[in-house]
């Protein structure tokens, strides 16, 4: 059957062949006209029509802006915010009455809308008006729905206007009033927002400098995603009927950070920095007291910070202004590179950024270290007889005489260099290696801020017995400031190395919590009973060695001072009379609750390496901050100390007063702590006149160690043996440090500068693969 | 003489894989932004087109294996099927944008509409296929016109575009099976009288005549300035891939009838170039295939198919280029709808099982 109905089939015959031939021919010919069509559009109005895309992008389709968040101090106090602001649109068009037809309409009716619009924005928003006619009348702009005539007004411009131009049904106008108002067409306002900071200059290295969009330093670049959100859109489009349908998307707006740092410690940390300058920076150029302060204040317990600063904070609700540092003719010639270097430069942020010798102020990291891998015990003695041969160079201790037999608790009280090279030798050189990278040297330390610095170190090829000996008191290596901070809390607290943050909470546009940011426990590199032993011996070197004025009336203080003689950065040798003074403390010492790290940088006097000034803003801000923190005295305050310290028993109060005013009223004193030095501590700012001037110190010599009362006495032999030191061991100083030694070669970042040092085998930054600065912005 | 060669045609195949993938592709691109908006879903669409896709390839897959000659017992019925959907719709449908085209079924939609072209294409094969003596006369090519009127009819009361494209088609397929050609020129000229007295009897066709010359005078060229505006700023190469500003509700409905705007926005003139070549291959496969059948049934089908594509293909493009004045139609496997794409696919794979039973004696 099937066969049959096979046979009964036709096929195509030729004819019906050449018929589908023939309509593929057609379908080809039309497909290949259509093309060309393509092809005559695209070239004849393909411009006009791409133009005409990206103008109506903006009318019809507009972007409704998102909120940035905010950044908080711990306690909610705003150092950052968006508020809200109107762009002032006008829509050309509509301003002319529409399109051709509806022009004419309004012709017949003698309607104008031009002149009372002008009128009402140049009455109420103060525009200009030879601006808006031509905007409105120029053929290059009146066919424009899109043109923005002011930017970033506040509600209340806004509301003038409306209030000038809108009708409300239950107001009675008189009739020409009507007439006017409704005559009034095509202006609207566009939601935007702009970046405020309402302490300005408050912490401004740390909070950085962002707009409502984003980021370029500090944690507003560093938390610049989290900060941000998502733009909105309200957009029109037509559906099938070419009704005109509005949807809108709104914006998702950023998070809240909530920073560790607290804004009544931040204001004493630079009030004290503001009254170092003011005290010091009287006859400098600059007007600062030193070429760089930086302190860091902050909780070893667990990595927060609650107050960074430097002395080149600058006002961040202005932050691209150059004029302090460039003359006017100067701006106009700088390229945009150099303007962005000179801002960046501007920004900068000392603390994380710099990287300098640390000094003495690493000394406690190698004992623990060294007690740690068992190269030492806690109770071997050392003996100093002032310097030591490191293969065939001599390395001078500060004592050039010697501090003859110590304990290890002493050398730390005594920052002997001695004995310090002594234990590195038998530490070895892998070991301390390691230990140097365990305390996070040479590595950033992961702190939630922007271009942070690494420091370099030697590695295992690099490191030979000389320095070995010099990396012990903390020279021929570099360090940054928040590296150094970390390293000795986890020395302080314990063991445990903590990496350092800022941002304790991120919370969302309602407050809702959306992440808690919990400390972070990277290892504990020594045992807390070794940390302790350093510990104490801190405490010690406070108390009766070479940091006691940073002594706290009340407290038990534990810390540890540096002086590091500077590389002149043209010779690359050391640089006399160039210092580095540091002291970095602890207190109470039973359960350390605060770090208080400061850096003086060439201190603007004449004999920089004496007087103790970083102890000494360390003890005024540790007066003010213990009893805020609540942290109890412990300790009878003596006369005799007092005396010491040249204190009263009121400046002892006054901190402990400060204190509770700032507990009282949290939340905004800024104007209170912008005047600096009108604050009751102003008797306090002398003090530093008296230190230098006093007798005690002895400061005339040159080279003296200063910095402490009890080993003034020794100064003035220093000087004798210092004129009269031979060709070898010239320029051998005092300081607790970082003596002076022609033969402690430069650290590595500058040994291009050349000079004896290039004979060695210096690492350099490229070997170590390291950016040092890695300045992204 | 007949053979059964097993395989199909690797060619159509590949190109109409490439069209389904493209498509969705293009598809995510497009309607994205519109998916994201009134649905909350980028993949909104997509997902949708996917789902009925990958039914479609199935489908395909399995008519390509039949024999294809059991459809032909079952034409009158799927023609009778479609007459009874078209008319259920009418009453039962729902509306979307004005116009009732929809028959739901629980989740799913299906469009009557988009099922009576595959059904014609099957009707007209089996009737033209069949006879034998009157196939010469004037009288019968009348006679088969006036079978698809009914269907042509319903559809045409709320979807004009498809009523024109089963008109098309049962036009293309009397006209390769007939042995004149003069009769084409009359049916050409009673068709354009037709036209013009429809066009005349409801003014709102007329206007779209007027929005055609001068689509920037009107508010209701909207829609066809705004795809100008795409074409013209595409360029050779086009802005990218999903870099379209004109699918941000520029274009309305741009995930519909005007997609090929966006796809020459987006692609560029070489893009939309070559997107057109793969559609000429697969039209000239068709041509060939029906050349090859077996018989005239597989021949008629073949070139029913030919047809279909290349008038939607033909006036999508046109349309969008302004070329033509606008009437809703969608680009073949590109376009979004689920019930398109599936019917589609089914035609494919009944073009797939004519391919196969391949009659060696022609070749062109």
């Amino acid at each position: 059957m099937a066969e049959k109905k096979r046979k009964k089939r036709k096929h195509f015959s030729k004819l019906m062949q050449k018929k589908l031939v023939g309509s593929f021919a057609l379908v080809l010919f039309v497909l290949l006209g259509l093309n060309l069509r393509i092809v005559y559009i695209t070239a004849k109005n393909g411009d006009n029509y791409a133009k005409q895309v990206l103008s109506q992008k903006q009318y019809d389709s507009r972007t409704i802006p998102y909120k940035r968040g905010e950044i908080q101090d711990r306690n909610g106090n705003v150092f950052a915010k968006s508020e809200k602001v109107y762009n002032v649109i006008l829509d050309c068009v509509a301003v002319n009455g529409g399109d051709e037809e509806e022009q004419a309409k309004l012709k017949e009716q003698e309607i104008d809308y031009i002149e009372p619009t002008i009128d009402a924005l140049v009455k109420t928003l103060g525009l200009d008006e030879a601006e808006l006619r031509s905007m409105i009348t120029d053929p290059s702009t009146s066919g424009s729905r899109y043109q923005v005539l002011k930017k970033g007004i506040s509600l209340e411009e806004k509301q003038t206007f409306e209030d000038y131009t809108e009708i409300d049904s239950e107001k009675e106008y008189t009739k020409t009033d009507l007439a006017r108002r409704r005559c009034v067409q095509g202006v609207w306002f566009e939601e935007d927002y702009v970046r405020d900071y309402p302490l300005k200059t408050l912490a401004s290295n740390v909070i950085g400098v962002g707009s409502n969009s984003g980021g370029a330093s500090g944690l507003e670049s560093y938390y610049t995603d989290v900060l941000g959100g998502t733009d909105g859109r309200e957009f029109g489009y037509l559906d099938e009927n070419s009704d005109l349908q509005r949807t809108i998307v709104e914006p998702t707006n950023g998070n809240t950070i909530v920073s560790t740092l607290d804004i009544n410690i931040q204001q004493v940390v630079e009030k004290y920095i503001a009254e170092f300058d003011a005290e010091y920076g009287k006859d400098a150029e600059d007007g600062k007291g030193a070429k760089n302060i930086g302190v860091i204040v902050g909780n070893p317990q667990n990595g927060e910070i609650y107050a960074m600063a430097s002395n080149h904070g600058f006002d961040l609700t202005d932050p691209d202004d150059l004029s302090d540092k460039y003359t006017d003719a100067e701006l106009k010639s700088m390229t945009e590179e150099e303007k962005s270097d000179a801002l960046n430069e501007k920004w900068y942020n000392y603390c994380v950024s710099e990287s300098f010798e640390p000094g003495s102020t690493f000394k406690p990291i190698v004992v623990a270290s060294a007690l740690e891998m068992g190269a030492i015990t806690t109770d071997a003695t050392y003996v100093c007889d002032g310097g030591e041969f490191v293969t065939d160079t001599e390395i001078k201790c500060d004592n050039i005489y010697g501090h003859g037999n110590e304990t290890l608790s002493d050398v730390i009280k005594n920052s002997c260099n001695d004995a310090m090279m002594q234990i590195g030798m038998k530490m070895q050189i892998t070991p301390f290696l390691k230990y140097q990278r365990l305390f996070n040297f040479g590595s950033r330390t992961g702190i939630d801020l922007p271009n942070e610095s690494t420091g370099v170190l030697y590695d295992r090829d690099s490191m030979h017995e000389v320095e070995l000996a010099t990396n012990t008191f903390g020279q021929t290596f570099t360090s940054t400031m928040i590296q150094e901070y970390a390293a000795f809390n986890a020395v302080v607290n314990g063991g445990y190395y903590y990496e350092p943050h800022m941002v304790k909470q991120i919370l969302d546009d309602n407050g809702g919590v959306v992440k808690n940011i919990n400390p972070v426990l990277l290892r504990q590199p020594v045992s807390t009973k070794n940390a302790d032993f350093v510990l104490s011996a801190m405490e010690q070197t406070v108390l009766d060695g070479t940091g006691k004025k940073a002594r706290v009336p009340g407290y038990r203080v534990a810390g540890k001072t540096g002086t590091a003689e500077k590389i002149n950065p043209e010779t690359g040798t050391r640089w006399e009379g160039k210092y580095l003074v540091s002291f970095i403390g602890c207190a109470p010492v039973d359960d350390p609750q605060l770090t208080v790290y400061v850096v003086v940088d060439e201190p603007n006097v004449e004999n920089q390496e004496t007087g103790g000034y970083s102890m000494i803003i360390s003890r005024k801000i540790m007066m003010e901050v213990l009893p805020y923190l609540n942290i109890p005295q412990t300790e009878e305050i003596t006369d005799e100390l007092l005396q010491e310290l040249e204190l009263t028993r009121e400046d002892v109060e006054n901190g402990r007063n400060a204190a509770l005013i700032k507990e009282k009223s949290e939340t905004t004193e800024t104007d209170e702590y912008g005047n600096v030095i009108s604050s009751g501590t102003t008797a306090e700012t002398d003090e530093y006149g008296n230190v230098i001037s006093s007798g005690t110190t002895s400061g005339s010599t040159s080279s003296a160690t200063g910095t402490t009362d009890a080993q003034t006495s020794q100064t003035d032999a220093y000087g004798n043996v210092n004129s009269g030191s031979d060709s070898t061991t010239q320029g051998t100083t005092d300081d607790e440090g970082s003596a002076f030694h022609s033969n402690i070669p430069a650290p590595l970042q500058s040994q291009d500068s050349g000079d004896g040092v290039s004979t060695q085998d210096w690492i350099t930054n490229e070997k170590l693969g390291i950016d040092e600065n890695n300045n992204s912005y | 003489m007949r053979t059964k060669s097993g395989r199909g045609d690797v060619l159509l195949v590949c190109m109409v894989l490439f069209l389904v993938v493209f498509g969705l592709a293009v598809l995510y691109s497009t309607g994205s932004y519109n998916g994201s908006v009134r649905f909350g879903d980028a993949f909104y669409y997509m997902k949708k087109q996917f789902f009925a896709a990958a039914l479609g390839m199935l489908a395909m897959y399995l008519i390509s294996c039949m024999d294809y000659h059991i459809f032909e017992k079952y034409a009158i019925a799927a023609y009778l099927i479609s007459l009874a959907l078209s008319t259920l719709v009418l009453f039962a449908g729902n509306a979307y944008n004005g116009s009732r085209r929809w028959l739901s079924l629980g989740p799913l939609s299906f469009q009557p509409s988009e099922f009576a072209k595959l059904a014609v294409i099957l009707f007209l094969a089996r009737m033209v296929g069949r006879q034998k003596k009157k196939r010469n006369s004037f009288l019968n090519l009348v006679f088969v016109i006036a079978l698809v009127l009914p269907i042509v009819a319903l559809v045409g009361t709320n979807n004009l575009s498809t009523a024109i494209i089963i008109l098309g088609i049962a036009v293309i397929v009397v006209f390769v099976s007939d042995k004149r050609y003069m009769q084409f020129v009359w049916i050409a000229a009673a068709g354009a009288g037709m036209m013009a007295l429809f066009l005349g009897m409801e003014s709102y066709r007329l206007e779209r005549i007027a929005i055609w010359k001068n689509p920037e005078a009107y508010e209701k060229g909207y829609q066809t300035i705004q795809g100008l505006y795409a074409i013209g700023s595409g360029g050779l190469f086009g802005r990218g891939f999903g870099e379209s500003i004109q699918k941000l509700g520029f274009v309305p409905e741009a995930q519909n009838d005007m997609i090929f705007s966006i796809i020459c926005e987006e692609l560029g003139f070489v893009g939309a170039t070559i997107l057109m070549l793969v559609f000429l291959v697969l039209i000239w496969r068709f041509m060939v295939i029906a050349v090859h059948a077996p018989d005239l049934f597989g021949s008629l089908i073949a070139a029913g198919a030919m047809g279909h594509i290349a008038i939607q293909v033909i006036l999508n493009v046109a349309v969008v280029t302004n070329t033509i004045p606008n009437t809703g139609i969608t680009l073949p496997f590109i376009s979004y709808g689920g019930t398109s794409v599936l019917f589609l696919l089914s035609e494919m794979g009944l073009v797939l099982a004519v391919s196969r039973w391949q009659s060696e004696k022609k070749c062109i």
